[in-house]
């Protein structure tokens, strides 16, 4: 077997490691602490839900990271009419 | 939203819906394993439980790929639409047990670990035959993964729905990395012509049911996909003529194309209002959908608006673009550029102008 690529494949499966490990402890404080900051769907203890959505939050954990260093809740979505909408109103 | 998430949001139906679909899993597992036995006894168990794992979510994927076209067909197949997310995750979990039998089977000897070994056993990266068909199956069950994990309804919200529609596109691009997966694994590993016969009729299944559907909407839309589209006729004060009042039924809509999308023209109590037809949940189309209770209700899940202000009533926070309307004789015009979402329209009244 080729040493070089066993390197290679190594070291991005360690990459990919260390990346899920820091988005597990970012998950855990935030299921716990911070989601009432980014999304008001989320009230009372809700264990299941809280439970529930931390695999999703090791994935995309740099997101929720960035809204809350920024201070900005969820975003709402772009459809061709939000945005004739708003250009509408910004021409007026 | 609005109102506080839950784990699972279980109604009656989910919940029979959710156990006729565990049994059937369970007991095709046991039939697989019973069929393999009998057939040859000299197999190993724990390399009929991969195959059974495999094939199982492969099946599944295929049920899942063809709820969607189904229900755009005939609305007999909604009720799978609802509980299409558990089918989904069940799916992911069914790929995951089979993944973790093949790596611990096929790559669990040696001094590499299984999850390096599954990468460099095999480097025939630029042989099609030989090609290394568990990378493609480990491809497919990333992107299965991402699915499984943002399939609660928080991340909708979080990601919003297009972003979030566009991740679970991605099921398409898994379905060709698993039929590249299973037509390669088996000609390595499981040269049976009735496999390949099983995948290549699936296949066939999958595109013509899509191709169908796509073909039915955009004639729906005035634009047919091999020919020029249907010129809106927009008036000098900017408003769009849809037909005559009498086309709609009561509570019901009319979908037109304004303005890069769909919109709905819904009649009621006398009256004409038109919003956007993208819900906000997940893009259902609303004009397809009728007034309960005095709300639009999203055909998809349910989820409500005022007709005359395409807001979600109270406790809900939604909001759509909604479009001014007017009546002539008995012909409804609609302006052709939105109001921001969420703006209160009076509507037009029929008979009246
Ligand atoms: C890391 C991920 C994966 C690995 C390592 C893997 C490994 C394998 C192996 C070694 C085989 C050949 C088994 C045999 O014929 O004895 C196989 C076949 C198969 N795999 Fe996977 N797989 C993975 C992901 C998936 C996923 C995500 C699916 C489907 C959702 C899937 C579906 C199948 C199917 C349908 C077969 C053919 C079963 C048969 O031969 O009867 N695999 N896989
Ligand atoms: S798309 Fe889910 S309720 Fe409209």
């Amino acid at each position: 077997m080729d040493s070089l690529a066993i390197a290679v494949v190594e070291w991005v499966i360690n990459l990919v490691r260390a990346y899920a490990i820091a988005g597990l402890v970012f998950a855990i404080l935030f299921v716990t602490l911070f989601i009432k900051q980014l999304d008001s769907g989320a009230q009372g203890w809700a264990l299941g839900f809280r439970i529930l959505i931390i695999p999703g939050v090791v994935a995309f954990w740099p997101m929720f990271a960035i809204r809350l260093l920024r201070g900005k809740g969820h975003p709402t979505e772009k459809t061709a009419h939000r945005l004739a909408a708003k250009q509408s109103a910004g021409a007026q | 939203m609005g109102v506080a998430y839950k784990a699972v949001q279980w109604n009656r139906q989910k919940l029979v819906y959710d156990i006729i679909l565990l049994t059937t899993v369970v007991f095709y597992l046991f039939f697989f394993e019973g069929i393999s036995l009998h057939l040859s006894s000299d197999l190993d168990l724990k390399g009929i439980w991969i195959r059974a794992f495999g094939s199982a979510a492969f099946i599944l994927l295929h049920i899942i790929l063809s709820i969607g076209p189904l229900s755009r067909l005939s609305s007999k197949f909604l009720p799978l639409l609802y509980n299409r997310r558990h089918m989904g995750v069940t799916m992911f979990t069914l790929a995951l047990l089979h993944a973790r039998d093949a790596l611990a089977w096929y790559h669990d000897f040696g001094n590499l670990e299984p999850i390096v070994s599954l990468f460099v056993s095999n480097t025939h990266y630029a042989d099609f035959v030989r090609f290394p068909f568990e990378a493609l199956g480990g491809m497919a069950l990333v992107i299965l993964f991402l699915m499984a994990a943002t399939s609660h309804d928080f991340w909708l919200t979080n990601l919003t729905a297009p972003v979030w529609k566009t991740l679970h596109m991605g099921v398409y691009l898994a379905y060709g990395l698993l039929v590249g997966h299973v037509v390669l694994g088996a000609l390595e590993t499981n040269p049976h012509p009735f496999l390949s016969a099983a995948v290549g009729v699936g296949f066939v299944w999958i595109v013509g049911l899509h191709l169908i559907t796509a073909l039915r909407e955009a004639e729906k839309d005035g634009v047919p996909l091999f020919s020029q589209a249907i010129k809106s006729n927009i008036d000098a004060d900017g408003f769009v003529h849809i037909g005559s009042v009498t086309d709609i039924p009561e509570n019901r809509a009319k979908i037109a194309v304004i303005s890069g999308e769909r919109v709905a023209i819904f009649k009621y109590d006398g009256q004409i209002s038109a919003i956007s037809n993208v819900c906000q949940h997940q893009n259902g189309p609303l004009g397809e959908g009728k007034i309960v209770d005095g709300c639009i209700t999203c055909p998809w899940h349910g989820y409500q608006y005022l007709p005359d202000s395409g807001i979600s009533p109270p406790p809900f926070t939604e909001k759509i673009p909604t479009f001014n309307v007017k009546i002539q004789g008995d012909q409804i015009l609609v302006n052709a550029i939105p109001n921001p979402p969420g703006t209160p329209v009076v509507p037009a009244v029929i008979g009246q102008e």
